[in-house]
C-alpha cells in the first residue's frame, strides 16, 4: 500500500513538472483580428496586423503593426518583434490583399492559412484597391478594424450582393476542376469602406474585376439570392423613370447539352421580387408587368455580357466546367478548356413581380 | 477444447455490440476519408459499403470457428498447428495487438500535438494515459467492457456536429456516380478495410461471453452501426470538400469541425479532440487487455505483470516515434498486417480448422 502511494505521488510530481505546456493567458496576448499584405517593390511584402485595444473605459480602438519581409510568413513573424506581447492568429477574421499582391498571386498566403490549424475556415478573404495599410489604420466606431470589415462583408454576403466566400470556399473553388475563385474587392473612400466590385481569379492570380453595378447579376448567376434589391432605369416619353425592386430571391438552373461534341450551356434564371418605389405614374398591376419585361431584358443582356467577358479572359467563376464534369463520365478537362472560350451560352431569365406593396393604384 | 472462464467474469451477449463497434471507431475516423478518396474520389461512399459488407462475412467465418471450438484463438492454434507452431502464431498475434495499441496512442498524440499543443511532450501524456489504462484493465474484462460502453455512449453527441458543414455543401460533388474502374475501387477498398479493423479481437474475448453463440447477431449489429457511421461521415465529407481538396487534407473530420463557430467557443475541433480521448480509451484498453490475456494463456504468467511490461514497451516505443513520416509508416505497416490477417489468415485458418476437424471425426 505504502509503495503504491509513493509511486502515485512520484508520477504526479514528474508529470506535473515535465509535462507543463506553455501558458497562453488571453490578457497577455495580442489577438490579431485582421492581417493585410501590401507589395513593397520587388519581392518585398509589407504585412500589417490589426489588434483590438480595449481601454479601461471599455471603448475599443486599434493597434496596427506593420513589418516588411520577403515572404508572407517572414513578414508575419516579424510582427512579433514589434509587439510587446506575443501575437496569436486564432481569432483572425479577415485577410486583405492589395490589388498588386493579388495580381502577383496569393498562393503562398493562402497556403500559410490553410496549413495553420489555429486559423478558422470562416476567415474572410478580400482584395483591396489601394493601400491595405492605410485601410487598416483607419478607425471605425465601436469595433476594431478587423471585426468591422468582417461584419460589413458578412452581412453583405447574407443579404447583399457579395457572393458568399470564406477561406474554405476559396480553397474549394480553387481545387474544383472547372471553377475559378472570386473575392470581394473593397476600397477606402471618404473614411468609409466601400464595396467596389468583385475580383476575378485564375487559380490564385487575380486577372480581372467587375464593377459594383454588375454584382447583382453576377451573384444571381453564382448562387441563389435570398434577399436583395435592384434598380431599374427606363425612359418613358422622354422622362427617365426608376423602379426599385426589393426582396428579390433568385434560383438558377443549369442545363448542359451536347457535352461530348460541342457543349452548350443553358442558364435558367428565375427572379422573384416586389416593387417598392416607382418614380413614374402610379403603380398598378400593369406597371408590374412592364417592370418584369424590363428587368428580364436587362438582366439577360448583362448576364450575356459578363459571360462573354469570362470566356474572353478564359476564367470560369460560374463553374460551368463543374456543371459539365458532374454530368459526364470520364470528363476531359483539357478538351473542356479548349472548348470553353467559344462555347455557346444561353441565358433565360424569368422575372415575377409578386407584390406591389401595401397600396394600389392611384397617385396621391 | 473449451476455455474455462469463471461465471462472475462473463458478460451479457448484447454488450458485444459495444465492444465490436467501439474497437472499430478510433483515431482513424479523424482522417480516413482522404486515403479512400485518393483512389475513388466522389465514389468513395460505395467503397465504404463494399468494405463493410465483406467484414460481415469475416465475422461470420470467425463465429463458425469459435462456436465449434468454444475457445479462443490460442486454443484454435494449438488445436490446428500443435503446441509449438500454434504457440508461435499466437505469439505473433500478441505482437500485432501490442503494435496496434502503440499505433493508436501515438497517432492520437500526434493529433494533439499538431492541433492543440505543439510543445506537448509525448511521454508525459502517454504516461498518464497508460496509468489510466492499467487501472481499467486491472479491474478485469468486465471493466474494460464498461469502458467500451462509455466510449460509444458519451461521444455520441458528436454525430450531430457533422451536420454543420452542410451549410457549405455542394451536392454536385457526388456526381457522376460510378465513374471509377474496378481497379481503383479495389485500391480504395484496401485502405477502407483498415478503418474497420478491431473486430478481430473477438478471437480473444469470445470465452468471456455468456452463451457466446447468441452474441453473433450483436457483433453483426455492431459492425453495421460502424458502416452506417462511416457512410454518414463519408457522404458529408464528399459534399463539403472537392476531391482535389480532400486529397490534400490529412484530418478531414477535424477540418470539417473548423467551420463550426459558437459565440463561446471560437472553434469546435478543440472540443472534438478532447472528446476523442474517451473514444480511443476503449481501443487501447481492449488491445492491451487482449495482448496481456494472450500472453497469460501462452506463458502461464500473471496478467498484471505482463500488462506492466507491455505498457512500458508502449511508453518507450511512443517516445521513440518522433515525426509524421515514421508515424505514418507505422500506421501503414500495422494496417497492412491487419488487412492480411482478416482477409488472408482468418479464412486460411478456417479452412485448416474445418479440414482437421473432418479428418479427426473420421478416425
Amino acid at each position: 500500500m505504502k509503495k503504491k502511494i509513493i509511486l502515485t505521488l512520484l508520477v504526479c510530481i514528474i508529470v506535473s513538472y515535465f509535462g507543463r505546456i506553455e501558458k497562453e493567458i488571453i490578457d497577455e496576448l495580442e489577438v490579431a483580428t485582421a492581417v493585410g499584405f501590401d507589395s513593397k517593390g520587388k519581392n518585398k511584402i509589407e504585412a500589417t496586423a490589426v489588434m483590438p485595444l480595449i481601454k479601461p473605459d471599455k471603448t475599443i480602438s486599434n493597434k496596427t503593426v506593420s513589418t516588411i519581409g520577403n515572404l508572407s510568413k517572414e513578414a508575419l513573424s516579424n510582427v512579433n518583434h514589434k509587439s510587446h506581447k506575443p501575437v496569436v492568429n486564432g481569432k483572425l477574421e479577415v485577410a486583405l490583399y492589395s490589388k498588386k499582391v493579388a495580381e502577383a498571386g496569393i498562393q503562398d498566403y493562402i497556403d500559410t492559412f490553410h496549413r495553420d490549424p489555429s486559423v478558422g475556415s470562416r476567415l474572410l478573404l478580400t482584395v483591396v484597391d489601394g493601400e491595405v495599410k492605410e485601410m487598416l489604420q483607419e478607425t471605425f466606431e465601436e469595433f476594431d478594424t478587423g471585426s468591422y470589415i468582417q461584419k460589413q462583408l458578412s452581412h453583405n454576403m447574407e443579404r447583399g450582393l457579395i457572393p458568399t466566400s470564406n477561406l474554405h470556399l476559396f480553397l474549394s473553388s480553387y481545387y474544383t476542376k472547372g471553377m475559378d475563385p472570386v473575392l470581394p474587392l473593397i476600397e477606402l473612400k471618404d473614411d468609409d469602406i466601400n464595396i467596389k466590385g468583385l475580383a476575378l481569379f485564375k487559380g490564385t492570380k487575380m486577372v480581372d474585376s467587375i464593377p459594383f453595378r454588375n454584382m447583382f447579376v453576377f451573384k444571381s448567376l453564382f448562387e441563389n439570392i435570398k434577399m436583395a434589391g435592384y434598380k431599374l432605369k427606363t425612359k418613358e416619353k422622354g422622362k427617365t423613370e426608376y423602379f426599385s425592386i426589393q426582396g428579390i430571391s433568385t434560383r438558377k438552373e443549369f442545363d448542359v447539352t451536347h457535352i461530348h461534341k460541342a457543349p452548350e450551356v443553358t442558364l435558367h434564371l428565375k427572379i422573384k421580387g416586389f416593387i417598392r418605389e416607382y418614380t413614374g405614374e402610379g403603380v398598378s398591376s400593369k406597371t408590374a408587368e412592364k417592370a418584369e419585361k424590363l428587368m428580364e431584358n436587362k438582366v439577360k443582356k448583362e448576364a450575356e455580357m459578363l459571360i462573354k467577358k469570362f470566356q474572353r479572359k478564359n476564367i470560369d467563376p460560374l463553374a460551368f466546367g463543374e456543371q459539365a464534369r458532374s454530368r459526364t463520365r470520364h470528363w476531359d478537362e483539357k478538351r473542356w478548356n479548349q472548348q470553353y472560350k467559344n462555347m455557346k451560352v444561353n441565358v433565360k431569365v424569368d422575372v415575377m413581380i409578386s407584390e406591389i406593396g401595401v397600396v394600389d393604384g392611384l397617385e396621391l | 477444447m473449451k476455455v474455462p472462464v469463471k461465471d462472475q467474469y462473463l458478460i451479457n451477449p448484447s454488450l458485444v455490440f459495444f465492444i465490436v463497434h467501439s474497437m472499430q471507431i478510433g483515431v482513424g475516423v479523424l482522417g480516413f476519408q482522404r486515403y479512400v478518396a485518393i483512389y475513388t474520389e466522389q465514389d468513395s461512399w460505395i467503397t465504404v459499403l463494399i468494405a463493410g459488407a465483406t467484414i460481415h462475412i469475416v465475422i461470420w467465418i470467425m463465429y463458425k470457428m469459435l462456436n465449434k471450438e468454444q475457445g479462443d484463438i490460442i486454443s484454435i492454434h494449438e488445436n490446428v498447428f500443435g503446441k509449438w507452431i500454434g504457440g508461435l502464431l499466437s505469439f505473433l498475434f500478441m505482437l500485432y495487438l501490442i503494435a496496434l495499441g502503440i499505433t493508436i496512442l501515438r497517432t492520437f498524440i500526434e493529433v494533439l500535438q499538431v492541433w492543440m499543443f505543439p510543445l506537448m511532450k509525448t511521454w508525459t501524456f502517454s504516461l498518464v494515459y497508460l496509468i489510466a489504462i492499467y487501472y481499467i484493465i486491472a479491474g478485469g474484462f468486465r471493466t474494460v467492457v464498461g469502458a467500451c460502453f462509455l466510449g460509444v455512449v458519451i461521444p455520441f453527441y458528436l454525430i450531430f456536429t457533422f451536420l454543420a458543414p452542410l451549410e457549405f455543401a455542394n451536392f454536385r460533388n457526388l456526381l457522376p456516380v460510378f465513374d471509377h474502374s474496378i481497379k481503383e475501387t479495389l485500391s480504395s477498398f484496401k485502405t477502407m478495410t483498415l478503418s474497420y479493423l478491431g473486430f478481430e479481437l473477438l478471437l480473444v474475448y469470445y470465452p468471456f461471453i455468456k452463451k457466446p453463440e447468441t452474441s453473433q447477431k450483436w457483433a453483426h449489429y455492431g459492425n453495421l452501426f460502424t458502416v452506417i457511421l462511416y457512410l454518414y461521415l463519408m457522404l458529408i465529407t464528399l459534399v463539403y470538400f472537392t476531391p482535389e481538396h480532400l486529397k490534400r487534407t490529412i484530418w478531414a473530420t477535424l477540418t470539417m469541425w473548423k467551420i463550426i463557430k459558437f459565440p463561446f467557443v471560437e472553434r469546435f475541433e478543440y472540443i472534438g479532440i478532447a472528446s476523442w480521448v474517451v473514444v480511443i480509451l476503449p481501443n487501447l484498453c481492449l488491445a492491451f487487455w487482449a495482448a496481456s490475456r494472450t500472453a497469460k494463456r501462452l506463458f502461464n504468467v500473471k496478467q498484471k505483470k505482463v500488462l506492466i511490461a507491455i505498457l512500458t514497451i508502449t511508453l518507450i516505443a511512443n517516445t521513440l516515434l518522433r515525426d509524421r513520416a515514421s508515424i505514418d509508416l507505422l500506421n501503414s505497416r500495422v494496417s497492412k498486417i491487419g488487412l492480411y490477417f482478416i482477409y488472408g489468415y482468418i479464412p486460411f485458418l478456417f479452412v485448416c480448422f474445418s479440414f482437421i476437424n473432418k479428418v479427426r471425426k473420421k478416425t
